[in-house]
Parts: C-alpha cells; sequence; structure tokens
C-alpha cells in the first residue's frame, strides 16, 4: 500500500473517536481503572453442548444390582478402577499469554514485549497445516440443514463445531461399520486423517486470552464397573484434549462432578439444561463436548438508543428491546436475503441474514448459495457500500436439540443399535452397547452491555466522499444468525423466531 | 445553536444552515486545511466547498456526528488539493512529515483498490485505535486525522516534543505489528 492511500485510509476512522481528539484527555491518576473496567465487560456469550450417552442393553441381562465394582489390578493400576469417582485424565490446554491490554502496562513499560509474545502466540495457534478444514463444508451443509429444521414458532441454535468433536470423538471409541458411518458424516477419509484435523481445528479456533474466549472442550465418562482400555482413554485426553473421569453412574457425586464441569465449562450459562443431565446406573460411557464462547462487539452498541419495539414473530407479534446502530460495514444482498456482519474484538463475527419477507429461515437455509455464503464464499452475494442504520433485537435464546433422530437421517445409525454396534476400541467386553441419548443444548446472548456512553456508537464511511446511498436494516422479523470464529469457522447457526422466549 | 437545529436547517433546505456551520465549525474546519495545505486561500477555499459538499448531502444524510462529519469533508478535499499541487513543493504542511511517518508501517507499494478489503484494513485499525489508552489514542488521531504538528499535540498536552514523538513511534510499530498478526501485508 502506499503511504499515501494509508494516510487517506486514516481519514474513515471512527467518527465518534474522532470528535473525542477534539479535546485533550482527562489526565486522572483513575483513568487506567476505568480503561480496565470497561475493556473487561464483555457483551455477548455463547454456550453450547452435546451429550453422548451409551449404555449396555440390559434387556436379557442381569440387573445392574448383580455388577459389582470392577477391582483395581495390575492391569489397570492408576486408571482408576475401583476408585469412586475420579479424574483419570486433566486436558491440558495450551497456556495462552493473556492479552496484553495497555490499561496495565502504565506507560506502556513492557507492554511491547507482551504484545510480541501474545501475537506470536496466536499465529503459531492459527498456522495449522492447509486443508485441515476439508470435510468440514460438507458436514456443517448437512447437518445445518438437519438439525435446523422444524423449528416453527421457536428459537433453534446448533453448533456444529460442538456435534463435529462430539462425533470425532465417537469414531475413535467405535470401529467398523459404527465408525466408518461417523466417517462419512464427518466427510474424513480414515481415522489417522479425521484425528489431525480435529487436531487442527480445535488449535486454530483456540483462544483465551480474556478479552475473547473461544474454549472447544472435551470429556469421557466412564463407570467403574466395567473395563475399558486405556490406551484409547488416553488418545482421546492426547489428541481430543478430553478430560477423562470413571465414578459410579447414578450416584449423586458423580453426576454433580459432571454437573460441575460442565458448568465450569460453558461458564454457568446452560445450568439450567446442566442440571437435568443425568448418567444412569447402567451407563457405559458418555461424552460430554462443549463450546464456550464471549466476544465484545468491535464497535459497541450505545445503550441510550436501546428502545422497546415490536417482532413480528411467526405466531404474534411481541415486544422486546432493539438495539440501534449507523453502521458503514456494508450489507451482502443475496437473491433472498440480506447480511451484516457485527465484527467480533480479535475473535471473529456475527453474521445477521435477514430473508427477504415471505421466506423463512428454514427455506432459506435449503438454497445451496446460503450454504456456500454461510460458509465464507461472496461469489453468491453482492456488497453494497453504504451507510446502514441497523435495529437489531436484543436476545437470549437457548434450545435444546435431541439428536438421535437426525444422526440416524444422516447416516448414522450402528451407534444406536446394540446389536450393530462395534465399541471394541474402548472396551474389549462392549457388546451390547448402544447410544441411549445424544443432546445437544445452546444458549446464545446478546446485548449492548459495557458500552462506554456512546463511545463507540459512530463510524466514518469508508472509502470516497459520502455513502452513495444510505440503507435501513431492520430486523424485526425471524432471521438467522452465525457465529464465526476468526479462522472462517461457523461455531454457531441459529434461528430466532422471537427474541422473548 | 445545537447541531441538530442546524441539520434541521439543512433538511428544510434553510440557507442559514451554511451561515450557522461556518459560525460554529469554521475554525475547526479550516485548521484542518491549514494542516494539510499550509495555505490560507487554498484552506478557505476548501471550507468552503465543505459548506457546499454538506449542503449536497445533508439530506438525504443526517449525520449523528456533524463536527467529525464536516471535518471529513475537509480533510478529503485538502487532500486533494495538496495532491494536485503538491509539485509546487510549498513548505509547512505536515502532509510530507506525516507520509514519511507511515511508510514505517506500509511497503508504499501498489496497493488494493477493493473497497471491501480496505473497509476491512479501517475497521481493524478502528479496533486497535479503541484498543488504546486514551492519551495515545488522542496523540494518534490528531497526527494523522487531523493532520496536528507534533508541537501542537505536545503543547496541548504539556508534554514534550521529543515524548510526543517517541509514542507516535511506538503506535506506528504497534499498529504495523498488529496489522501484520491479522494476516495484513500493506
Amino acid at each position: 500500500m502506499k503511504k499515501e492511500d494509508l494516510y487517506e485510509l486514516m481519514g474513515d476512522i471512527d467518527e465518534n473517536a474522532v470528535a473525542d481528539a477534539e479535546k485533550p484527555p482527562a489526565r486522572s491518576r483513575h483513568r487506567w481503572i476505568n480503561h480496565a473496567a470497561a475493556a473487561a465487560v464483555f457483551i455477548a456469550a455463547f454456550a453450547g453442548g452435546v451429550f453422548f450417552m451409551a449404555h449396555f442393553d440390559r434387556s436379557n441381562d442381569k440387573k445392574y444390582d448383580d455388577v459389582a465394582t470392577i477391582p483395581e489390578t495390575a492391569d489397570n493400576a492408576g486408571f482408576g478402577y475401583g476408585i469412586q469417582n475420579a479424574v483419570l485424565a486433566a486436558a491440558q490446554y495450551p497456556e495462552m499469554p493473556e492479552y496484553p491490554d495497555e490499561t496495565k502496562y502504565p506507560y506502556g513499560k513492557g507492554h511491547e514485549e507482551a504484545y510480541s509474545e501474545w501475537a506470536s502466540f496466536k499465529r503459531e495457534l492459527r498456522e495449522q497445516p492447509p486443508g485441515y478444514k476439508d470435510g468440514y463444508d460438507t458436514f456443517f451443509t448437512s447437518s445445518v440443514r438437519t438439525f435446523l429444521n422444524g423449528t416453527g414458532s421457536g428459537n433453534m441454535i446448533y453448533s456444529p463445531v460442538s456435534l463435529y468433536m462430539a462425533l470425532g470423538m465417537s469414531a475413535e471409541i467405535t470401529d467398523g461399520n459404527t465408525r466408518q458411518q461417523i466417517l462419512d458424516v464427518l466427510a474424513q477419509d480414515d481415522i489417522d486423517t479425521l484425528r489431525q484435523h480435529f487436531k487442527s481445528i480445535w488449535l486454530a479456533n483456540y483462544n483465551n486470552d480474556g478479552m475473547g474466549s473461544l474454549v472447544l472442550a472435551d470429556s469421557l465418562w466412564l463407570s467403574n464397573h466395567y473395563s475399558y482400555n486405556k490406551n484409547t482413554a488416553d488418545l482421546l485426553a492426547d489428541n481430543y484434549y478430553s478430560s477423562v473421569y470413571s465414578g459410579d453412574p447414578g450416584t449423586e457425586e458423580y453426576n454433580s462432578l459432571m454437573h460441575d464441569w460442565l458448568n465450569k465449562q460453558t461458564d454457568g450459562l446452560l445450568s439450567d439444561h446442566v442440571s437435568g443431565i443425568e448418567m444412569p446406573p447402567d451407563m457405559f460411557v458418555m461424552l460430554a463436548s462443549t463450546v464456550n464462547y464471549s466476544g465484545k462487539w468491535g464497535q459497541q452498541f450505545n445503550y441510550n438508543n436501546t428502545a422497546p419495539g415490536t417482532f413480528h414473530s411467526p405466531d404474534a407479534d411481541v415486544q422486546c428491546d432493539f438495539m440501534h446502530d449507523t453502521k458503514y460495514d456494508g450489507l451482502e444482498c443475496g437473491e433472498n436475503f440480506i447480511s451484516i456482519d457485527l465484527g467480533l474484538a480479535g475473535n471473529g463475527k456475527m453474521r445477521l441474514i435477514l430473508p427477504d419477507e415471505g421466506i423463512t429461515p428454514e427455506e432459506l437455509l435449503g438454497d445451496d448459495s446460503v450454504m456456500k455464503f454461510m460458509l465464507g464464499n461472496t461469489n453468491y452475494v453482492t456488497t453494497k457500500d453504504v451507510e446502514v442504520k441497523l435495529t437489531v433485537p436484543k436476545f437470549d435464546v437457548s434450545s435444546s436439540i435431541d439428536m438421535i433422530d437426525g444422526l440416524q437421517e444422516l447416516g448414522i445409525t450402528d451407534l444406536f443399535s446394540s446389536e450393530s454396534s462395534d465399541f471394541s476400541p474402548l472396551s474389549d467386553s462392549a457388546a451390547g452397547v448402544s447410544v441411549s441419548k445424544v443432546e445437544q443444548d445452546t444458549r446464545v446472548t446478546i446485548d449492548e452491555e459495557g458500552c462506554r456512553a456512546s463511545a463507540f456508537t459512530v463510524m466514518v464511511a469508508m472509502g470516497g466522499w459520502l455513502p452513495d446511498e444510505t440503507a435501513e436494516l431492520t430486523i424485526d422479523r425471524p432471521f438467522i444468525f452465525e457465529i464465526i470464529s476468526e479462522t472462517g469457522l461457523p461455531v454457531f447457526v441459529g434461528i430466532v423466531n422471537d427474541p422473548t422466549r | 445553536m445545537d447541531d441538530n437545529d442546524i441539520i434541521r436547517l439543512y433538511w428544510d433546505r434553510d440557507e442559514r444552515a451554511v451561515a450557522e456551520t461556518s459560525a460554529k465549525y469554521g475554525r475547526f474546519c479550516m485548521n484542518i486545511a491549514m494542516n494539510i495545505l499550509a495555505d490560507h486561500e487554498d484552506s478557505e477555499e476548501c471550507v468552503n466547498d465543505t459548506y457546499l459538499k454538506a449542503w449536497q448531502a445533508i439530506p438525504p444524510q443526517k449525520p449523528a456526528f456533524f463536527q467529525a462529519f464536516l471535518g471529513r469533508i475537509t480533510r478529503n478535499l485538502s487532500l486533494n488539493r495538496y495532491n494536485s499541487r503538491h509539485t509546487a513543493k510549498r513548505g509547512g504542511s505536515e502532509i510530507p512529515l506525516i507520509l514519511d511517518e507511515l511508510c514505517e508501517i506500509v511497503s508504499d507499494k501498489e496497493g488494493t483498490e477493493d473497497r471491501v478489503l480496505r473497509k476491512e484494513l479501517v475497521n481493524t485499525i478502528d479496533r486497535f485505535i479503541s484498543a488504546l489508552p486514551d492519551e495515545k489514542r488522542y496523540i494518534f488521531i490528531r497526527r494523522y486525522w487531523y493532520s496536528d504538528s507534533i508541537s501542537a499535540i505536545a503543547d496541548r498536552l504539556k508534554r514534550t516534543e521529543n515524548s510526543v514523538s517517541v509514542e507516535l513511534f511506538r503506535i506506528r510499530k504497534k499498529l504495523r505489528a498488529y496489522l501484520t498478526e491479522r494476516g495484513y501485508d500493506i
């Protein structure tokens, strides 16, 4: 870029910041504290989880009460057998340097070094082998259409990455046709490829620097009444960043341990859902996979501009709070929709997609070009460089999806059949095991909290003189949202039919 | 007069809008133009053109920050005029110095004209600016948006010119690292 271009481009920076710079800042000894407090508030938080539970088909078997706790032996020593409730392996996450908030470095001392360390760490995580996301697009398209279907007048949220992880771990603990069906749905050639891709996706998207977070967490819950292959459990811990637990299913203590883990991984956002998850006494294994995401808007909404308004839900009009702002990021216009991206500071973006009147979000998701757009392909949209008066509802929506029917529809059937399933990699004595529960619970909230007065409400239009035209985007009818990570990976997709539910 | 009242005059096509704008923001716009052009006559013309542009733009526009809206027009007009006349080598303008400083951030090779990419770049720079402490943000914007001289910034902050220069050097270095980290090769 030419230096003249950069100077010209500087003219388009945030209009609000320009207005603030009209007067010198007050030199208060408390200014660092104020700034830190503002930076510490997140305005959006997202969490999701998938739970896989497999148990023995005991219709012709002896009752659970007859099964004795497997004693600890020389072979399984250290693996927790015989212990009531134990953590067998705790996932080791990368120790990410904290985002070097300048406010913690009075007069900038030491900030440059901290920034370099943080930046180089992030760069290393992002640098994964080419093609590491291969297959994810296929999985995303088929699974989104399967699980975001039949929402009726309610809301539905789905985290493809969370299911991807849970299925990935399931492929590791199964074999034969059971595994192959999973690999087919994940569009992976073989288990080795899946393992590499999984690890790369995990690392490339990991973010936990105090500014924003995207943490994918897995856990494997075993029963101390059965024997397991230690190598498989170790493999999950090493390659899938999974923690491994063993305990006595059905007991309050073991359920409590599991609830604590889930609540911790999802920052308590799903506590209502978590309390309903229980490990039955005859459980053979449970997998839990969570995604916890939080981000702060790049340009925050002005709290003072939030006002009540009417949202046209399919059933009836409802009243809710709408956030209003002027955005200069332009609009993406597709054949049957309009979309706008809202940046989340250093942690990806949220994309809002409003179908044209008369078209439902589900109908829109059936369009291949829309799917490609959601995966980052912009060949199917026209970018309109306009100033946008955006009106978007605040929402706090959650959903719980029973995924068994959908997975069977996608082609995974053996996992749910005690006759066909093959869990041999996990246990030599796993005949008669089937998955009895697959559930994904998700919650997404957005609001304007954390705004510092009107400091980030308005931005200067890009390029040229003035926007050629202005546009209004009022999201007051059912819409689709997508949370996309910094690497472009869609992490959450949802349909909001009623922001008040 | 309140900004909303002035904007209402523009919407009513009332020519008092220009007089009110000039009374309230004439000096502000003149300072920006002078920083870039260092010529009173040229600057005055740019400021007058600013009012004309505002008259043409409002309506349909309704600027949320009227002052910055005007300042941006003045800045662009002055820059255009500077570009068309800079061969005259008129002294006193901050632009040659500012451009030299910006060389530390860019490669100075021909870059993309893609508006979408440029917009993304502006958004990224905005995020960088918003994360700066108040005083650093002030210094950065005064220098690269208002095109203030370093001595003027130092005066306003009651700091030495050297300390402002050092501060700017650090911010430019950080901005370059920040952009590189986000995949920009500019």
